[in-house]
C-alpha cells in the first residue's frame, strides 16, 4: 500500500515538473530605462506662404514647433532631436510619413503639422502624432483660431501629445500669477503680475501703490484671491483673469494670512489672527459667512484644502513646533503628520490628492518636499539656500516656487526668482521673469472651445 | 481435537500471512500480461550550480537598431486620412465649428483564436501523464488496487508507445538529459531576454498608480528572430484609463524595438516559438 502510495506520488511529482518545460516562456521585466522620450517636430509647413498680422505663415509654423519643442523638453520627459538629423522632409501635403526614413534617427514619436490661412483670415492648423515604432497614429487633430492665438495653440497641442505620451492631464495652456518685485531692498515694490507657464506674455495686475501678497488660483475658474494692503488695513481681493475685474471680499481688521480657495472654488480658506492668536476661518463667497475651524493658542495657518473637500492641511505649532497638521472641513478630528527633523511651512494640497507639498525649514535651509497625506513617504526635492511657496501645476506633477539668493559679506543677494521642479526631484529648471519674482500660483487649464 | 483444530489454524495463519506477505514484497503473478521490463539506469552526475544563472549583460551596442530597409510587411495603418474626431479650438471671436475625427478602437487585447487553436493542437499533441484519480488513494483492499493497477497499465501501455513512436519520430536524436538541460537553457534565455527588453523598454517617471501596473506582451518569433506577427497583449488592464494605455503602449513599442531577437535560435530548439513578457511598472514609481 505504501510503495503504491510512494510511487503515485513520484509519478504526480513528475507530472508537475514536466508541465513548466511544456508551457508558454515567460519573462518578467522589472526595469526598464528613465531617458526621456525621443521625439521628432519638424516645422509646420504653410500650404502656402503669406503675410499674416503676425508675420509670414511659415514663420508661425516654425514658432509653433519652437513654442512646442520648449514645452516638452520643460517637462524632462521627452527629448527633441534636431531638425539637421531628420531625412524626410515633411510638406504640406504629407499624409503619412516614411517611418524608415524616422526610425534610423532613434525617434520614437513624430509629430506632423501643417497650416494654413483660411479665407476669413483665420489661421487653420492640424497635426498628427505618430508612434514611429509602431506606426500608428495615435492623434490627428485640427483648429481653427485667430492669428493672434497661434502662441496658445502651440500649448494646447503641447498638452495633447504630453497626455497622450504620457498619460497625464498636459499643463501648458495655464499661466501663472506671481508677485513681481522691483526697487530698493528696503522699499520693494510689489505689483501682482501674470504670464504663460512658459514666461511668455508678462502682463502687471497691479500698479505697485499697495503691497500684494499671497495671490493664490482657484481650482476651477480663471480666478485669483490675494491679500492687499489698503490704508494699512488688509483685505482680501477676488480677481476675475478673463473679466479683469477686482472684488473685495472682506476687510479684517485685524492681520489675515494666506487665504486659498477650497476644490469647488465656492470658498476661502485663511488664517485671521486676533490677539496674536492666530486660528482657521472659512468664508463662503456667496453669503460672504466666515466660519471659525480652528481654535486653539497655538498658531494656526496656511489651511490648504484636499481636492477632494474632506480635508484641510495647515501648520501650527501646538506641539511646540511648526508642523502639518489634518483635520476635518468643519475643524474636527485634528492630528499631526509630520514628524521629521525640523520644521514645516506652507502645506498645499497636490490636485491628483496624493501628496501634500510643503517648505522645509531645518539645517540652515529652507527646502521644498513632499509627504504622503498620511504623513509617510517624505522626501525633500529641492536643495538650495531658500527655497519656499510651492504651487502645484494642475496635474499634480510639477511644483513651482520661489528661491532667494544669500547675501553675501556685501551686503549683495536676497534677489528672489521662480524655479520648477518635477515631483520625483528630478529637472528642476528656473522660469525666466523680467524682475524679481516671488509667490507663484499656477492657474488651472485656461478654457477651451470643443466641437 | 482441540490440538489439531489448533495447529491447523496456526499453519493456516502462518501460510495466509507469509502468502500476503510475498503479494506485498512481489506482487502477483502475472500468468498473462508481460511486464513491461523497467528501463535501464541513468547514470547521472551531480554538479554544482550557481545560484544565479549568469548572462553576459548585452552592450549597449548590440541593440538591434532600427534599420532602414525595405518594408516588407503590411503597413497596419489606418486610413491615411484624417479623419476628423475630437476637434478643440481656442476661443474664437465667432466660434467655428470643425470637424474631426472618429473615436480611434482601442487595442483590443483579446487573444487571437489562431493562437489558442495552435496551442490547443501543441496541448494535445504532447503527452502529458494523467494524474491518477484520488479514489485509489481510498481503497482498502490491496488485491484490487493491484489488479486495478495492472488492468490500467494494460490499457495505457500501447497508447503511449504510439505516442513515443511520434515523438521520436519528430525529435529524432534526444538527449537524455535535454529536460534539465532544457531547464538551465530556459533560465539562462529568460535572464538574457529580460535584460534584452530592460535595454529597449522606455517609461516616464511619476505616472500615478503606476507601482501596481502590469501588462504581458506575447510576441511569436520567426526562426530568424523577426517578429511573426504583431505582438499582443495577454492580459491587460483597463485601457480606457490614460496612465494605464500609456504603460501597455511602452510595453508593446519595447518588444517591437528589441526585435530581432538573436535568442529564436535557442527557443525554438526548445520547440518554442513564443515568449510572454510581462512588465512592471513599480520601478517608475519616482522617488
Amino acid at each position: 500500500m505504501r510503495i503504491i502510495a510512494g510511487l503515485v506520488a513520484f509519478q504526480m511529482m513528475m507530472v508537475v515538473l514536466a508541465v513548466p518545460a511544456a508551457a508558454q516562456l515567460q519573462v518578467d521585466i522589472l526595469e526598464g530605462q528613465r531617458d526621456p522620450i525621443p521625439i521628432a517636430i519638424p516645422d509646420f509647413p504653410a500650404d502656402m506662404d503669406v503675410e499674416t498680422s503676425e508675420g509670414m505663415l511659415s514663420e508661425i509654423g516654425e514658432s509653433i514647433t519652437g513654442v512646442i519643442v520648449n514645452n516638452l523638453e520643460s517637462t524632462g520627459l521627452f527629448r527633441a532631436l534636431n531638425q539637421d538629423a531628420f531625412i524626410e522632409q515633411i510638406t504640406a501635403d504629407t499624409q503619412r510619413p516614411r517611418f524608415n526614413a524616422w526610425k534610423p534617427i532613434g525617434t520614437e514619436a513624430l509629430v506632423t503639422g501643417r497650416i494654413r490661412r483660411l479665407a476669413d483670415g483665420n489661421l487653420r492648423l492640424e497635426f498628427r502624432l505618430w508612434d514611429a515604432i509602431t506606426e500608428q497614429r495615435m492623434l490627428g487633430v485640427g483648429y481653427t483660431t485667430p492669428v493672434g492665438n497661434w502662441r496658445r495653440i502651440a500649448h494646447v497641442i503641447s498638452d495633447r501629445i504630453y497626455e497622450r505620451l504620457i498619460g497625464d492631464e498636459g499643463y501648458f495652456d495655464t499661466r501663472i500669477v506671481y508677485i513681481a518685485e522691483s526697487g530698493d531692498p528696503l522699499d520693494r515694490k510689489k505689483r501682482l503680475a501674470i504670464m504663460d507657464q512658459d514666461g511668455a506674455n508678462q502682463q502687471f495686475l497691479t500698479d505697485g501703490s499697495y503691497l500684494v501678497l499671497t495671490p493664490r488660483f482657484s481650482p476651477n475658474r480663471q480666478e485669483i484671491t490675494y491679500l492687499s494692503y489698503f490704508n494699512d488695513q488688509p483685505r482680501v481681493y477676488l480677481y476675475n483673469v478673463l473679466t479683469n475685474r477686482f472684488e473685495v471680499l472682506g476687510d479684517f481688521p485685524n492681520m489675515t494670512f494666506a487665504p486659498r480657495f477650497s476644490p469647488d472654488g465656492n470658498s476661502v480658506v485663511m488664517s485671521l489672527a486676533e490677539d496674536g492668536n492666530s486660528d482657521i476661518y472659512i468664508m463662503d463667497l456667496r453669503t460672504r459667512q466666515v466660519r471659525q475651524l480652528t481654535s486653539h493658542p497655538g498658531i494656526d495657518t496656511s489651511p490648504s484644502f484636499a481636492p477632494s473637500g474632506d480635508f484641510i492641511v495647515f501648520n501650527s505649532d501646538r506641539g511646540g513646533s511648526q508642523q502639518l497638521y489634518v483635520m476635518k472641513p468643519d475643524g474636527s478630528d485634528v492630528r499631526r503628520i509630520s514628524f521629521g527633523r525640523g520644521r514645516y511651512a506652507t502645506p498645499v494640497w497636490s490636485p491628483r490628492g496624493d501628496l501634500i507639498a510643503f517648505t522645509k525649514i531645518g539645517e540652515e535651509k529652507f527646502r521644498i518636499g513632499v509627504m504622503r497625506p498620511d504623513g509617510k513617504g517624505e522626501r525633500i526635492l529641492t536643495d538650495a539656500y531658500q527655497d519656499e511657496g510651492p504651487t502645484w501645476s494642475p496635474n499634480g506633477r510639477v511644483l513651482m516656487f520661489f528661491r532667494t539668493e544669500p547675501y553675501d559679506s556685501a551686503g549683495r543677494g536676497g534677489s528672489t526668482s521662480l524655479w520648477s521642479v518635477d515631483l520625483t526631484g528630478f529637472n528642476e529648471r528656473q522660469v525666466r521673469t523680467p524682475f524679481d519674482a516671488s509667490d507663484p500660483a499656477w492657474s488651472p487649464p485656461q478654457p477651451i472651445t470643443r466641437r | 481435537m482441540d490440538d489439531a483444530s489448533n495447529r491447523l489454524s496456526l499453519i493456516l495463519s502462518v501460510g495466509l500471512h507469509v502468502a500476503v506477505g510475498s503479494v506485498i514484497v512481489f506482487g502477483l503473478p502475472s500468468f498473462q500480461i508481460e511486464r513491461p521490463r523497467p528501463p535501464a539506469p541513468i547514470a547521472v552526475e551531480f554538479v554544482k550550480i550557481a545560484d544565479v544563472s549568469r548572462v553576459e549583460a548585452a552592450a549597449a551596442e548590440d541593440e538591434p537598431e532600427p534599420e532602414a530597409v525595405a518594408d516588407s510587411k503590411p503597413l497596419v495603418a489606418r486610413s491615411e486620412v484624417l479623419e476628423e474626431a475630437s476637434v478643440d479650438a481656442v476661443p474664437l471671436p465667432t466660434p467655428k465649428p470643425e470637424a474631426v475625427t472618429a473615436p480611434k478602437p482601442k487595442p483590443k487585447p483579446e487573444i487571437d483564436p489562431a493562437v489558442e487553436a495552435r496551442r490547443e493542437l501543441v496541448s494535445r499533441a504532447r503527452p502529458r501523464p494523467k494524474p491518477k484519480a484520488p479514489s485509489r488513494f481510498k481503497s482498502k483492499v490491496i488485491s484490487s488496487v493491484i489488479d486495478r493497477s495492472i488492468k490500467e497499465e494494460a490499457e495505457r501501455t500501447p497508447v503511449r508507445r504510439e505516442d513515443e513512436a511520434k515523438a521520436a519520430e519528430a525529435e529524432p536524436a534526444k538527449d537524455p538529459f535535454a529536460g534539465i538541460r532544457g531547464r538551465f537553457a530556459t533560465a539562462t534565455l529568460v535572464d538574457a531576454l529580460s535584460q534584452k527588453l530592460k535595454g529597449c523598454w522606455r517609461f516616464p517617471v511619476g505616472a500615478k498608480n503606476i507601482e501596481t501596473m502590469q501588462v504581458t506582451v506575447r510576441i511569436h518569433l520567426r526562426p530568424d528572430g523577426e517578429l511573426a506577427r504583431e505582438p499582443q497583449y495577454v492580459n491587460a488592464g483597463d485601457l480606457s484609463d490614460g496612465f494605464y494605455r500609456v504603460f501597455a503602449e511602452s510595453a508593446l513599442r519595447a518588444v517591437r524595438s528589441c526585435a530581432p531577437f538573436d535568442e529564436a535560435d535557442t527557443l525554438y530548439k526548445q520547440g518554442q516559438s513564443s515568449v510572454d513578457f510581462t512588465f512592471y511598472g513599480s520601478e517608475f514609481s519616482g522617488g
